[in-house]
Formats: C-alpha cells, structure tokens, sequence
C-alpha cells in the first residue's frame, strides 16, 4: 500500500518535472509552440495521430545501451558493491564495434562478424569491470572513486584513438559500420529481454544470486558464513561489465555507426540512475532506463528547434529529482498521517 | 630549460587557478563525508552565470559575486537531497552536475550581448584570484587542524553515525561545507570564463576540470593544502604537454596521468590503512 503511495508520487513528481523541463525548452527555443507540441508527441504525429515509427525505432535503439548497462548494475547494487564503470563500458564496447566490423572483419559474414564484435566488446567491458572489483576487494580502494577515474581515461584513451589512428581524412572521424552489419530495433529488444531473463536467473535461481542477496542485507553476516568478498565482487563487476560492454557493441550495430570528435556520452551514467532508481529489481531496471531513454529522445527532439545540447542531461535531472521528490513527499506525508492516528 | 619551467609555470598558475579553487572547495566538503561528484556542472555553471552577469551590468564583481551565488544556491539543492532527504550522495552529484551542465547552456543563451566583461591579465581581480586558492587553503588547513570547528569535522568525516551520536551538528557542518564549496567553484568557473576565455562561454569550456579537481583531492590525501600542490603538480604536467611532446612522450599520457595517479594513490591509501589506521580517510557513506 506505501508502495504504492510512493509510486504514485513518483509519477506525479515526473509529470511536473516534465512540464518544469518542456517550461524551460519553450522558454529558450525559438518556437514555444513547435516545443510544446513536440512535448506532448514525440512518438506519434500529433496531426494524424498515428505512432511515429522512426522515434519508436530510435528510442528502442537508445534503450539498449542503457538498459544492458542498468541490468548488470542492479545486482552490483544490491551487493552494495557501487561502481559507475559502465560510461567507459558502453564507450569501449562502441570502439572495439566500429574498429573490429569497419576496419579489421568487414569482409566476413554478418553473423560471424557480429557475433565476433559482440564476445569481443563484452570480453573488453568485462576486463574494464574486473578494476574496480579488484581494487576494491585487495586494497579497499572507494569503486566509486575508481571507476570514475577509469572511465575519464577510457574516455580519454578512446578520443584519442578515434582522432589518430582510426581517423579517416581531415576530419576527426572514424569509418562507418558497414549496412550487412547494422542491426534492426528488434533486435536490440531480444537482447534487453535475454539479459533480463540472465539477470533473474542469476538473482534468484544461483547461489551467487543468494550471496548478493545476503551480502546486500548483512555484509558481516555474509563474510561470517565465509563468504568470499573479492570472488563476489569480480563476478559481478565481469557480469555488469559484460553487459554494459554489450550495450556499447548494440550502440554502435543499432544507431552509432561511427564515433567522432565528439563522443556519445552519458548512456553508463543513464544506466547508473536507472538502476539507482530501480531499488535493484531488475524489470523497473528496465522501466526506469527507458523511461530515461525517452527523455534523452525527447531531448534530442528539443535540440532540433535550438535548445542547447546540455539540455539533454539537464532535463534528465530535472525531471528524476522531481520523481524522486515526489516519492519523498508522498513517503514523509504516510509518515505523518501515521502519526496523528 | 629555464624558460621553458618558467613559462610551464606561468602556465600552470594561469590556466589551473581554477582546479587548484576547486580541489580546496571539495577537500572542505570531503573532509565531512560527503563527496561531490558534480563539479563539472557547477564549474560550468558559475562559468555561465559570471559571462551573463557581466554582459548585463559590465561589472567584473558583480559576475564573480554572482557567479559565487550559483554556486551556492546549486549546494544547497545539493545539502537539501543528500543530507536532508537522504539520496544517495553519488548518484545525486552526478544528476545535479547534469544538471549544472544543461542550466549553463541555457543560461548562456539569455542575453543578447553574449560577451562578457573580461577579466584583463596582470589586474589585481585576476592576482586577488590566482592568490585565493592558497589563501583559503591555508586558512582551511588552520581550521581543520587547529580549532574545534576542525575537530567537529573531523570527527563527522570518520564516523556520521557517532558524531551525531555525541551531539554534533553533522548537517549543519555539511551544509556550511557544501556552500563553502558551491561559492568556490563558482568563483572557478567565472575565472574560467572571465579571465581565461576573455568573457565568453561555450560548452565544454571547463575541460573536465571538476573531474580532475576530484583526483587532487585524493592525490591531497584530504588535505587543504595537498589538494592544491596535487592541483599545480597536475596543472605543471598538462601545461607541459607540448615539451613532452617534444621528448617523445605523447599527450595523451599527460591527460590521462592524473587520473592513474589517483587510482594509485586510493590503493596506496588502503595498503597504509592496513598498518596506520590513523591516516584513514573520510569515511563516505553510500
């Protein structure tokens, strides 16, 4: 029943976040009328009324990345085991894509060269995950701290090769997957669904699902019973690492065929909120991560009639702290009410 | 060579002021217990605000001043969800940096005039800031270690739990630290704006600056007057980056040293915490 209270006020607290976010779009693009209309529609023509399939398409592709990266976040949290890798996750998993399908294997069949750039970009997110967890269960090192670090030089190191060694011509741009490679929307559906079918089992059909469990409620408890911490946490930061690396090859086969200059950026930080956002359960995981997928959409819809690109993730934030809010709201009024009876 | 350490540290005091601000304002707000992870976003913000300020009044103070109420007013949303609603101090840093970030674009478009008053080289605005960093350093350092004030959040930063336990004030010395921290970075990002960038603001401009203020204060190890020898040590080795180049070492190594720096230092801290547990860090609670 309070659950449900808080839903409720989470999902007011989003609509009036909305509305705060479309305020301010209309406020600093030069059409408030486009705005507001596109604010109301960006996944049906508001004319004919009919979904509009290409925006449907795209926000399935949006989805991937994040919601890949959500998934494998949702047991690290639960394990309390709180690391942020996934931005450099997703972004390697992009580079090693393009490098592996546009530069080394284009030649080769289209299963066998996506099915090479997926092992391989998953292979590469999963090492990146074994960091954090290492340093976290042999020199105490903060995962947080640390997995920021890692992701600021993977960034770093993935610019630089994008505008040196994979750059083609006088532009900082690297070469584009070619068309028998590209994957379609539904694809990247499957995947999401596979993973959240992995996840579960893993959750609640494996022992290392009831370590987390347990170690999650009782880190003390768990050690007692010989629990072995370093052995849990590199598990779950190759299984998180994994799938964030295998949301960064989905990227690149669904809608980022090429990297540039300017890297994509903000999908592991989308996955991080998501899964925060999702009190660990795997399917409101997946919720939350479109829910932020449509807001980047809508963005990106936004940026088309001259808002500025930061307003991408501003309004992302502006609309979470006000669900968030409004399960606060809803949570300390319950609190109250209890009080007084 | 002697030229070129003198211009590499001219360099380093003139681009990396900033940071070295930064890093003195998070290692305060670190001390207590609680870390800032959107730095960038406030940098961007005060760096946004100062260009519009001045656009409008053509007065120098009048953007620092605002520039540092950015700041502050951004802390107190920050105080307000983590140590009052009690989100998770992480993620929050994180989603008001975004946050930071798409409110300084926005506001970066409001004027029409969208030049600022720059901040002239070699004035004394531009000397009283490139001094601030080292003063407040000092002054935080005093503070933290020999006053009650710095016991208090001392004791906050190792143990919330039984600082409030024994009756200190933990949310109220967070708060104070947090503002202290907002009205530094702000004054950072007007110095970006206003005095590297001669008043303009662009996105991106900030140069991931607060990420790397992040690692100062690690490579500080939490102290005042570390994080801002971390801040010019790390300035020094950017601002040497076209002299590396010259010996052979590429740029990219100077980028990303820092931050391998930073991850070698946590892991350090925690080899040293194994057989002196008094140099433990503060203690962040998730």
């Amino acid at each position: 029943m309070n659950q449900a209270k808080e839903l409720r006020g989470a999902l007011l607290g989003l609509l009036v976040g909305y509305a705060i976010a479309v305020f301010l779009a209309m406020v600093v693009s030069g059409s408030p009328s486009t705005v507001l209309l596109k604010a109301i529609s960006v996944l049906f023509d508001p004319y004919s009324l009919q979904i509009n399939m290409s925006s449907v398409r795209y926000l399935l592709s949006l989805w991937g990345p994040v919601g890949l990266a959500a998934l494998g976040l949702t047991l690290c949290f639960r394990a309390r085991f709180i690391t942020i890798a996934a931005e450099g996750q997703i972004l390697i998993g992009m580079l090693i894509t393009i490098w592996l399908l546009a530069y080394v294997v284009s030649d080769l069949s289209p299963l066998l060269g996506i099915a090479i750039a997926i092992l391989a970009s998953a292979f590469a997110g999963a090492t990146l995950g074994t960091i954090p967890a290492l340093l976290r269960a042999y020199f105490g090192a903060n995962e947080i701290l640390v997995a920021l670090m890692v992701n600021l030089t993977v960034t770093i190191l993935v610019s630089e090769i994008v505008s040196t060694h994979l750059r083609i011509g006088a532009h900082v741009i690297t070469k584009s997957i070619p068309d028998h490679f590209r994957l379609c929307e539904l694809s990247v559906l499957v995947f999401l669904i596979s993973a959240l079918a992995l996840v579960w089992f893993i959750e609640s059909r494996t022992s290392l699902g009831l370590i987390v469990k347990v170690f999650g409620s009782s880190r003390r408890t768990a050690l007692t019973y010989g629990v072995n911490e370093a052995k849990l946490f590199l598990k779950l930061g190759v299984l998180a690492g994994a799938l964030a690396g295998l949301g960064g090859a989905l990227a690149a086969l669904s809608f980022q065929h090429f990297l540039s200059a300017k890297l994509p950026i903000g999908f592991g930080y989308s996955g991080v909120l998501s899964a925060w956002l999702s009190g660990f359960s795997p399917p409101i995981a997946l919720a939350s991560s479109l829910l932020l997928s449509y807001i980047r959409l809508w963005a990106y819809a936004m940026m088309v009639e001259g808002v500025p690109e930061g307003f991408v993730l501003g309004s992302q934030t502006i609309i979470v702290v006000s669900a968030l809010a409004g399960a606060y709201a809803m949570r300390s009024l319950n609190k109250e009410v209890k009080a007084l009876v | 060579m002697f030229e070129a350490l003198i211009s590499i540290a001219q360099l380093t005091v003139d681009m990396f002021t900033p940071l070295a601000i930064l890093a003195v304002g998070e290692t305060v707000l670190q001390r207590t217990g609680r870390a800032n992870l959107g730095l960038e976003g406030f940098l961007a913000l005060g760096a946004s605000v100062a260009v519009v300020a001045t656009a409008y009044s053509d007065n120098q103070f009048i953007g620092l001043f605002s520039a540092a109420l950015a700041g502050a007013l951004f802390s107190a949303l920050y105080t307000a969800l983590t140590t009052y609603l009690k989100f998770n101090q992480f993620a929050i840093g994180l989603l008001i940096g975004f946050l930071g970030l798409g409110l300084a674009d926005l506001i970066a478009i409001i004027p029409d005039k969208p030049i600022g008053r720059p901040i002239e080289s070699g004035s004394l605005i531009h000397l009283s800031l490139q001094v601030l960093p080292l003063v407040v350093a000092v002054i935080a350092f005093l503070v933290l270690t020999k006053t009650w004030i710095g016991v208090e959040i001392r004791a906050i930063g190792a143990n919330p739990a039984i600082a409030r336990e024994r009756g200190l004030r933990v949310n109220e010395v967070r708060a104070v630290a947090a503002t202290i921290e907002g009205l530094l970075a702000g004054l950072a990002g007007a110095y970006i704006s206003l005095a590297l960038f001669g008043g303009k603001y662009w996105t991106g401009m900030t140069m991931g600056l607060g990420w790397v203020a992040l690692g100062c204060v690690i490579l500080g190890y939490w102290n005042p007057i570390g994080a801002v020898l971390a801040s010019y040590l790390i300035g020094s080795l950017k601002a040497s980056r076209p002299y590396l180049g010259a010996l052979g070492v590429p740029g990219w190594v100077a980028d990303v040293s820092p931050y391998l720096a930073t991850i070698a230092v946590l892991c350090a801290v925690g080899l040293l915490l194994k057989k002196r547990p008094q140099l433990k860090p503060p203690y962040f609670e998730t």
